[in-house]
């Protein structure tokens, strides 16, 4: 009988190792803001967190479908297996730029909408196709037990120790220092964001938030060093 | 224990169901209130949540947001169209709620006392007085410039500071 040449499979040498670093598209674990849905996408396709954060932001304009998009997707895709360990520093970093992330999708998404309002091609429903009052609540519902549930599993409270007084800043002032004053004394690391909504709330309100600022520099004063 | 993400969670989850009872059952109110109702819970409980938590830049953004859910509920009551014309008033009394709020946590910063009071009587006499001297028709001539650029100024400033994230 003649003997067959099939290689036995069984042998050692025919072992092959298991692929490494195979990518999955999956839920960021150390970078997310509600599911980690957006970092996870950026991550298969190696691009920046934040355009895949703005443009999901900026898809709003299609209403309460992208929400709906959304959320299947944090269903769907598997949370991170082994998510990176951050420190402290890393941290506060990534907050920062997520926030400016969601504040300058706002007011991308709110220019669109009023741009699309104001230069009548639809009426502000319509701008948000096919969406009906059920569907929201549905959504609403929906996207508030996710968030319900996922808190569950972080329950870490942070107390923050917070200045007594309040002074203008002198490091990082661009006028009287009152804006990047008040952001230290709320705590808060982003001097821009503040400035930037003040600069806004001064324009809507003919200027008068900026007697404020000069009544507030007139009555306080610069930190010590 | 109660945190903000189950406050917020909490209220979306009772928003949602208050848009299903009114769309099948008859209830005398609409979207606009159902919003305001929202922001004024979720508002409330985290201010109440920031006070006992030394959160001063929570308590400053909740503040805002009750005082939002008022101005809702307020747009929603007295059926008025024309938002155009309560963006200024509601903007001073707003700042000026936001900063009284501060002087409650902090009452040795009487500034912020100062600040609030001044905002809460110019937004006052910005519905009163001042609209005899056609204020409020200068501001809504102005908003009505502005809202054709407005769009423009809202892309720019958001482009601008989704650029400089990192900085």
């Amino acid at each position: 009988m003649e003997e067959n040449n099939f290689p036995d499979i069984f042998d050692e040498k025919y072992e092959t190792e298991p692929p490494q670093n195979r990518e999955r598209l999956e839920r960021s674990g150390s970078d997310f803001i509600i599911a980690g849905v957006c970092s996870g996408i950026a991550n298969y396709f190696k691009i920046d967190p934040s355009i895949v954060r703005l443009l999901a932001i900026i898809s709003l304009i299609l209403g309460v479908w992208t929400i709906a998009f959304y959320l299947l997707l944090a269903y769907l895709i598997p949370s991170e297996r082994n998510p990176k360990e951050l420190t402290e520093e890393e941290i506060t970093k990534q907050n920062k730029i997520n926030l400016r992330t969601i504040i300058s999708g706002i007011m991308i998404f709110s220019g669109i909408y009023f741009g699309f309002s104001s230069l009548g091609f639809f009426s502000p429903w319509y701008v948000l196709f096919l969406n009906n009052l059920f569907l929201i609540s549905l959504v609403a519902i929906g996207l508030g037990i996710f968030l319900l549930d996922k808190d569950r599993v972080n329950k870490t409270e942070v107390k923050i120790i917070t200045a007594n007084k309040f002074h203008r800043a002198k490091e990082g002032k661009i006028f009287l220092g009152v804006c990047s004053g008040f952001a230290k004394y709320l705590n808060y690391s982003d001097v821009v964001t503040v400035r930037t909504i003040f600069i806004i709330a001064t324009m809507l309100t003919l200027g008068i938030m900026f007697m404020g600022y000069l009544i507030i520099a007139a009555f306080t004063k610069y930190e010590i060093e | 224990m109660l945190t903000y993400k189950k406050i917020f969670s909490m209220t979306l989850i009772l928003a949602g169901f208050l848009i299903l009872i009114s769309e099948f059952i008859y209830l005398p109110i609409d979207i606009t209130w159902i919003i305001g109702a929202t922001f004024i819970l979720q508002g409330l409980f985290s201010v109440i949540k920031s006070l006992n938590n030394d959160r001063r830049d929570l308590l400053f953004l909740f503040t805002i947001l009750f005082m939002i859910g008022i101005i809702f509920i307020i747009k929603s009551n007295f059926n008025i169209r024309e938002t155009r014309e309560i963006v200024f008033t509601s903007i001073l009394l707003i700042s000026g709620g936001a900063f009284l709020m501060l002087f409650i946590e902090n009452s040795k910063e009487r500034i912020f006392a100062l600040v609030g009071v001044i905002f809460f009587i110019v937004g006052y006499l910005s519905i009163n007085l001042l609209r005899d001297y056609g204020l409020t028709k200068i501001s809504n001539s102005l908003a009505k410039t502005a809202e054709d650029f407005w769009p423009i100024v809202l892309i720019s400033s958001g482009l601008i500071l989704f650029l400089n994230r990192k900085k």
